[in-house]
């Protein structure tokens, strides 16, 4: 059974991964498949309990993935000789985003179910979308393959977040305490991990943090939403011209959250049953921490060593014999707020 | 807490931990904050360490074990002598243990147990070596062609006088054979390699330089590929209706990423093959043993580069324990200097406690079976995987600190700097205007050994007082394989990121694009 003494204040939650565009979904499912394991190896578990505990540790932590290409399976080459290769499998029951061409979408707007798109001050720009293209590396074209599949995303986002609440205190929840897996309710956490680097992925994001949000405006505080982004470089660029266009992709995304989260501003989502409005009180509360990962120059067109990687250390900072400590690390956050306004002479009181 | 005039928190947030306090500062820096993370980990397999530690130990246990058969060394080694195979020195004849059949002495003693088709084969190789040590001698005299037959011939007439046991007779005719063969190998191998020499460093040359070259060529017509693709692309989106846009895209993405591995594989084939090259050579000709060594070692070098660019990516962010060296460092430190004695008594105490007390030796009658082996090779694994039992991160870095030349201490140094580093995120001006708050951390699980601990603790101090934040050292038992530095630089403000000061005033130029802003409510509102 379990070695409780070997588990210094690390504690686990119900989690939903959510990854968007093809790195986010790869780095989100990888997380998904990595996180249980890592707690039954913490948890010092012999064969028959691990997989006991497993079952219920991967309904703990659920997933959602959203993208518009087909789900290969990827293999990650094994660390060591002799060890088996880890494959990432489609999780059971994805289906890609529908994504018919522009032209489609502009001709059948007047019938369902495009109707929702009809107001949309967007919808000439996507005129030259291919016929059953993926994002093709337009933002522009991912969100649209989103707004396709709306009610279908949206419905997935609520049953995964409502899923997370009934949790605790239910069965799973009971069976996990019974074999001493440190598991707390005191917050839910979100997981949205995507690249900066393509189309469908910067295209989801706002749409997906903007659902979430709708979700959960009652009882925001009970969640814990981490942002996982990808700078470009994983994909080797060919040309300084895509170069260029992967920078000013990444820096629209940043531009975009820097202006809900801190000037606070308003956002609407395209939705058949009438378009969801968020306004301040949502977007300054749009997510708690934004966390970058950028590949290494010797990582550069290494997608899966990159992918591993950033997996790997959302793991670490959660489940490693440092997790604790991190918990416990002060930010600079006030002492940058102090600097703030002590230039504009504002007074500081308190410590 | 503290509060601040004009942009009071909410006591409840505000007082939880300092994590979240960042989140808060948003509201009041006016910025939006990223937190970055990085981590580098060293790592070793305790399993895959002991596979290797055992076959290590293995071949040295069976050294031990032949030269202990009763009565045949001295046999072996005259035999050995006369037909010009003695060994140069150490155990090496074990080596020349062969197939499964047994050699008699005059006397009709046991002299030899042929164990397998593989030490067969180095059987011959050991010939082949003893032949080109002749030659090293005689050097460019013509008559060594015909001495190295006449040895071939002496073994095989050694081998006839020899009486045989059954179906030993088969065996023996096999090797006999084998040795034909071997003659006339050894001879064209001296002739044609005679007629090549003045060429062999051309060939060298022009080996090592496919090696460098293949990887770019495979990268340049990848890349003349991706232009061609992006052409299409580009003549694509300017038509009403790009009809091939999404399969060429998936095309270029795919090529694009497998460009770099598939050139750093054939870099690998490439290498693995001039390395093959390399020691055909050696063999064959040991008169330029210092060149054709260093030239080897050069293409291992260059191999080993590519399986870690490939692989890992350089100091990227793992190191792995996982080479010969640490095999015959861990050896070394786990058994230390001393006699291998020690560890066969205790096999074959064991092997006799299996046996109903029957010694091996003499239960066999000096003949080791390919039973006995793979008995005894079980027996070496459990010891070995007993002594690794409680061997830790810490002892496979000690280990390799000791035994191995490599600097291992420096690369782990500059591979923490650079984890330790912000200078690739973010812009120089940012360090100065606000001190960098980070929580690192390198966290480990200790030996059971004192000494060893010492030994690490103080390389880690050398390590971390050159890194530019202050580090924790934690020691905890969570994870033995592996050594983890963890860093987290909190709140940096986004505009700090390097790539968007660099970009900020095109930036602003290309926000007007839909295909950048899908959202333009965000700002107009």
């Amino acid at each position: 059974m379990s070695n409780k003494a070997r588990i210094p204040n690390v504690s686990t939650r119900p989690t939903l991964f959510i990854g968007a565009g093809g790195g986010g979904r790869d780095v989100a499912r990888l997380s998904q498949v990595r996180y249980p394991e890592g707690v039954c190896d913490l948890l010092g578990l012999d064969q028959k309990a691990r997989g006991e505990v497993l079952v219920h540790l991967k309904k703990l932590y659920p997933g959602i993935y959203v993208d518009s290409d087909q789900w290969e399976e990827s293999v990650f080459d094994p660390m060591f000789a002799g060890e088996e290769p880890e494959r990432l499998v489609a999780p059971v029951g994805f289906t890609p985003l529908d994504s018919p061409s522009g032209q489609y979408i502009i001709e059948h707007v007047a019938t369902p179910p495009f109707l929702h798109f009809g107001d949309w001050s967007r919808l000439q720009d996507i005129a030259n979308k291919s016929s059953d293209a993926e994002a093709e590396g337009n933002r522009l074209y991912g969100e649209a393959n989103v707004y396709v599949n709306i009610g279908d995303v949206a419905n997935q986002i609520a049953a995964g977040i409502e899923g997370l609440r009934t949790l605790a205190g239910g069965d799973t929840w009971q069976a996990l305490v019974g074999y001493g897996v440190p598991v707390t309710e005191k917050n839910y956490r979100i997981e949205l991990c995507f690249s900066l680097s393509g189309g469908q992925g910067t295209g989801a994001a706002l749409v997906l943090l903007g659902l979430i949000a709708k979700q959960i405006e009652n009882d925001r505080e009970r969640f814990k939403i981490n942002l996982h982004i990808m700078l470009p470089g994983f994909f080797r660029a060919q040309s300084d011209e895509e170069r260029h266009e992967q920078r000013i992709k990444a820096l629209s995304v940043l531009h975009d959250l820097a202006a809900l989260k801190v000037g606070g501003g308003s956002m609407e989502i395209l939705h058949p049953e009438g378009k969801i409005e968020l306004t301040s009180r949502h977007t300054r509360e749009l997510f708690n921490h934004l966390f970058v990962y950028q590949s290494l120059p010797a990582e550069m067109s290494r997608y899966e060593s990159f992918i591993s990687r950033t997996s790997q250390s959302i793991i670490n900072a959660e489940l490693s014999a440092v997790a604790a400590n991190l918990r416990r690390a002060q930010s600079n956050a006030l002492e940058l707020a102090r600097r703030t306004y002590a230039k504009k002479r504002f007074a500081i009181v308190g410590a | 807490m503290t509060v601040i005039q004009g942009q009071v928190h909410d006591k409840t947030r505000a007082s939880e931990t300092g994590r979240q306090a960042g989140v808060e500062a948003h509201d009041v820096t006016g910025q939006l904050l990223v937190n970055i993370r990085r981590d580098f980990q060293v790592r070793f397999s305790r399993d895959a360490l002991a596979t290797s530690v055992s076959a290590e130990l293995f071949e040295r246990v069976l050294s031990e074990l032949i030269g202990e058969i009763p009565g045949s060394q001295e046999e072996v080694r005259s035999i050995l002598d006369r037909v010009g195979l003695a060994p140069v020195g150490g155990n090496s004849f074990s080596l020349t243990v062969f197939g499964e059949n047994s050699l008699v002495d005059e006397q009709g003693n046991h002299v030899f147990r042929f164990v397998d088709q593989e030490y067969r084969r180095s059987g011959i190789d050991a010939a082949l070596q003893r032949i080109n040590s002749l030659r090293q001698r005689y050097f460019n005299q013509e008559w060594v062609v015909d001495r190295a037959t006449e040895i071939v011939q002496a073994i095989l007439d050694d081998l006839n006088s020899s009486r045989t046991i059954g179906t030993h007779t088969v065996g023996l005719q096999g090797i006999r054979e084998e040795l034909c063969e071997l003659a006339e190998r050894a001879r064209d191998q001296v002739s044609t390699n005679m007629q090549n020499r003045s060429g062999l460093e051309q060939r060298l040359t022009a080996s090592r330089e496919a090696a460098r070259q293949q990887g770019q060529q495979q990268q340049q017509r990848s890349a003349g590929k991706i232009r061609d693709l992006y052409g299409r692309i580009r003549q694509g989106a300017n038509s009403p209706r790009p009809p091939e846009n999404t399969s060429t895209f998936l095309e270029v993405e795919l090529l694009r990423s497998s460009m770099r591995g598939l050139a750093l594989d054939g870099e690998v084939a490439v290498c693995d093959e001039v390395i093959n090259l390399l020691d055909e050579e050696i063999r064959i000709d040991e008169t330029s043993t210092d060149v054709l060594r260093a030239a080897r070692q050069a293409v291992r070098d260059e191999k080993q580069r590519a399986e870690w660019t490939r692989d890992y990516g350089m100091a990227g962010g793992e190191l792995l324990l996982n080479s010969d060296a640490l095999t015959e460092a861990t050896s070394r430190y786990l058994w230390g200097e001393e006699n291998l004695d020690g560890l066969v008594n205790t096999l074959r105490s064991e092997y006799a406690a299996a046996h109903n007390g029957e010694d091996l030796l003499t239960s066999t009658g000096g003949e080791i079976t390919a039973a006995a082996l793979e008995e005894l090779k079980a027996i070496v694994r459990n010891k070995v995987k007993a002594r690794l039992e409680g061997v830790t991160i810490v002892d496979a870095i000690v280990a390799l600190m000791t035994y191995d030349s490599h600097n291992l201490q420096g690369r782990l140094g500059a591979s923490l700097k650079e984890t330790a580093s912000l200078q690739s995120f973010l812009a120089p001006y940012y360090t100065k205007s606000l001190k960098l708050q980070s929580f690192a951390s390198i966290a480990y699980a200790p030996s059971r050994l004192p000494q060893s601990n010492v030994s690490f603790d103080t390389m880690l101090e050398e390590v971390r007082s050159t890194l530019p934040i202050k580090v924790e050292t934690s020691r905890n038992p969570l994870d033995d394989e592996c050594l983890l530095f963890y860093v987290e630089f909190f709140c940096v403000p986004l505009f700090a990121l390097n790539m968007y000061v660099e970009s900020y005033d095109d930036f602003k130029k290309v926000m007007e694009e839909p295909r950048f802003s899908p959202h333009s409510e965000i700002y107009t509102r």
